[in-house]
């Protein structure tokens, strides 16, 4: 058998060479704003405020961490961050999960109805005023509620997980509805286990964006101990006064901030790779 | 006769749904969801008619029509956030859509390993709180020790005293560049997914022909994504008008405004802050019809070139 060698011509060794070229600089400009940071926050913070590139840390101090975990208002952020995001996580995924089955469902009459009038709010909303003032006539400003229930079923995912659970074998619930299973059954014990890599998908990316929520904390959350990691963050610039102390700057404090709000993001991340990356690619999203 | 027989219909229906009631119980609660927070919230809408009276409330506040709609226009705020928005919006737009395609044709030209690392790479920004990059952002870009104007001076450019971020000439630069460090690389996933659904004896077909690598990104990729991109164009067009109010009330201040502002900041001043609902219902009214304009022309453009292209 011959081996068919097709030989690459010049141009194209160039053209290789500059997309190898482009792409290794694309890769630096996405991650050296955060290796910075990273750096800056375990450098010592007098060498630090002299500037430089900061490929190595300058100097070596965990100074800024030690301060960054005393501060009250932060742990208190970060606490109402986390609550928002496991509780919110839940909520969401529940939520979508629920109304995925049941437009997913052929016994589900009304469902093309219940589809369009979904769509219709991709498209169509009150706007931002009505949102706040419809929250307030539900006495659920300044809760955590109005940070967990009016993104409760975000209608792309939603739409995703139908798609998922429509391509599922019909025997599957078939066999269980003659065993006498009701519909919440079968949803509960049969088609959530199968679908566990679709809902990680949706389940990381909701997690994310509530953890990285800003524009909802601030038009519902005035209260400073209810307010989420992320108002603090924006805040942050002004507020620090309480971070006074000789041996850290203030910017070392802040980067040491940084790093650690980043820190469930960068966490999650393999999993949005292994299973919303993967779940686009294999064209789970279709429609 | 027809009556005895739609009636038989009807109960036949309603046995139906008897018999599969659970599954309408399973539903209730997202179609809860949608009523209460996405359909009650458009009554508010109304308040915008209003001549709205915080202490007469809704029902007995004088409907005015259009006049606060009228009133808007004339306000000199409310038509710089327009121009603002566009303005934003438009350069967002033109740079944060061929990014993502550009980005996802070189490295769909990658072998594998550096695909995933450098998709890995562009990936991650986006997963970064717009806090963070504001943040991170000030600091790079402060005159004591950052490293954007040490740069600057060793380029020979001139820096001001002040960080650029309050720097009205340069603001609007940093947000496009921000967007574009954000989302450029997220977007480019949905492409590389459209590219990987691509039927692979085309290429061995232009192959065959003698297409080289250019060759084959334009008449074999390119084509190939096109209904992909003419969905995402359609609807990056009728988002124009967002224009990123998140990122833009994280990183914008006072100094900046003039520049800055753009509608969806104006309705929250205006509405929020001031309390003048009825102008930041109207302008927020404003921002939606406009965009769903936007959409039904884009998208009617679009299938004029392409019938099977269009999103509705």
């Amino acid at each position: 058998m011959t081996r068919r060698h097709i030989k690459k011509s010049i141009p194209e060794k160039i053209g290789l060479t500059l997309i190898y070229i482009v792409l290794l600089l694309l890769f630096f400009i996405s991650l050296y704003p955060l290796w910075y940071t990273l750096m800056y926050s375990i450098s010592d913070s007098g060498l630090a405020l002299s500037g430089g590139y900061f490929l190595l840390p300058k100097g070596f101090s965990l100074r800024a961490f030690k301060i960054v975990l005393r501060t009250k208002n932060l742990y208190r952020a970060m606490i109402n961050s986390f609550v928002r995001m496991g509780l919110g996580t839940t909520v969401d995924v529940i939520m979508t999960c629920l109304m995925a089955y049941a437009l997913a469902s052929e016994a589900f009459l009304i469902r093309k109805a219940v589809t369009l009038m979904i769509f219709v709010t991709m498209i169509f909303s009150g706007g931002m005023i009505p949102g706040y003032l419809t929250l307030k006539a539900y006495g659920l400003i300044n809760t955590f509620w109005a940070l967990v229930l009016p993104g409760a079923i975000d209608p792309f995912y939603m739409f995703m997980m139908r798609t998922y659970f429509q391509s599922l074998p019909r025997e599957l619930e078939e066999s269980a509805k003659i065993d006498g299973a009701t519909p919440l059954r079968i949803l509960r014990s049969i088609i959530m286990p199968i679908s566990l890599p679709t809902i990680a998908a949706i389940s990381v990316m909701y997690a994310v964006g509530h953890w990285n929520a800003y524009f909802d904390a601030m038009l519902y959350i005035n209260d400073t101990s209810k307010i989420v990691l992320q108002q603090y963050l924006k805040n942050m610039q002004e507020w620090f006064v309480e971070t006074g102390s000789s041996e850290v700057s203030q910017a070392s404090v802040k980067m040491a901030t940084i790093v650690v709000s980043l820190i469930p993001p960068i966490l999650l991340y393999p999993y949005v790779q292994k299973y919303y990356v993967t779940g686009l690619m294999v064209g789970a999203i279709k429609g | 006769m027809a009556k005895n027989e739609s009636n038989k219909r009807a109960t036949l229906v309603l046995k139906d749904v008897y018999a599969n009631r659970q599954i309408y119980y399973i539903a209730i609660p997202g179609i809860l969801f949608f009523i209460l927070f996405r359909y009650v919230p458009m009554w508010g809408v109304l308040n915008s008619f209003k001549d709205y009276d915080l202490f007469k409330g809704f029902s007995e506040s004088r409907w005015v029509g259009f006049e606060n709609y009228k009133l808007i226009f004339e306000l000199n705020n409310f038509l710089i956030s327009v121009k603002n928005t566009f303005i934003i919006g438009g350069l967002e737009l033109l740079f944060g859509f061929p990014t993502p395609i550009i980005i996802s044709l070189l490295i769909s030209e990658l072998g594998p390993k550096f695909r995933k690392g450098v998709q890995t790479a562009v990936f991650l920004p986006h997963f970064v709180s717009w806090s963070i990059i504001y943040a991170i952002c000030y600091t790079l870009l402060s005159p004591e020790g950052g490293i954007i104007p040490q740069i600057t001076q060793l380029l020979g450019l001139e820096n001001g005293a002040a960080n650029v971020l309050q720097n009205k000439e340069h603001f609007r630069a940093v947000l496009v560049l921000t967007y574009l460090w954000r989302e450029g690389g997220f977007a480019s996933v949905m492409y590389l997914a459209a590219i990987a659904g691509i039927d692979q004896e085309i290429y061995e077909a232009a192959e065959v022909d003698g297409c080289g690598r250019f060759q084959k990104l334009l008449h074999v990729t390119l084509p190939g994504i096109s209904s992909t991109v003419c969905v995402l164009f359609i609807l990056r067009v009728g988002g124009i008008i967002n224009a990123g109010v998140e990122q833009i009330k994280v990183m914008s201040n006072p100094l900046v405004n003039s520049v800055a502002e753009i509608i969806d900041t104006y309705v929250y001043s205006m509405g929020i802050e001031s309390g003048k609902y009825q102008y930041g219902i109207a302008a927020d009214l404003f921002k939606s019809l406009t965009s769903m304009t936007f959409i039904l022309t884009t998208n009617a453009i679009v299938k004029k070139i392409d019938a099977n292209s269009g999103l509705i």
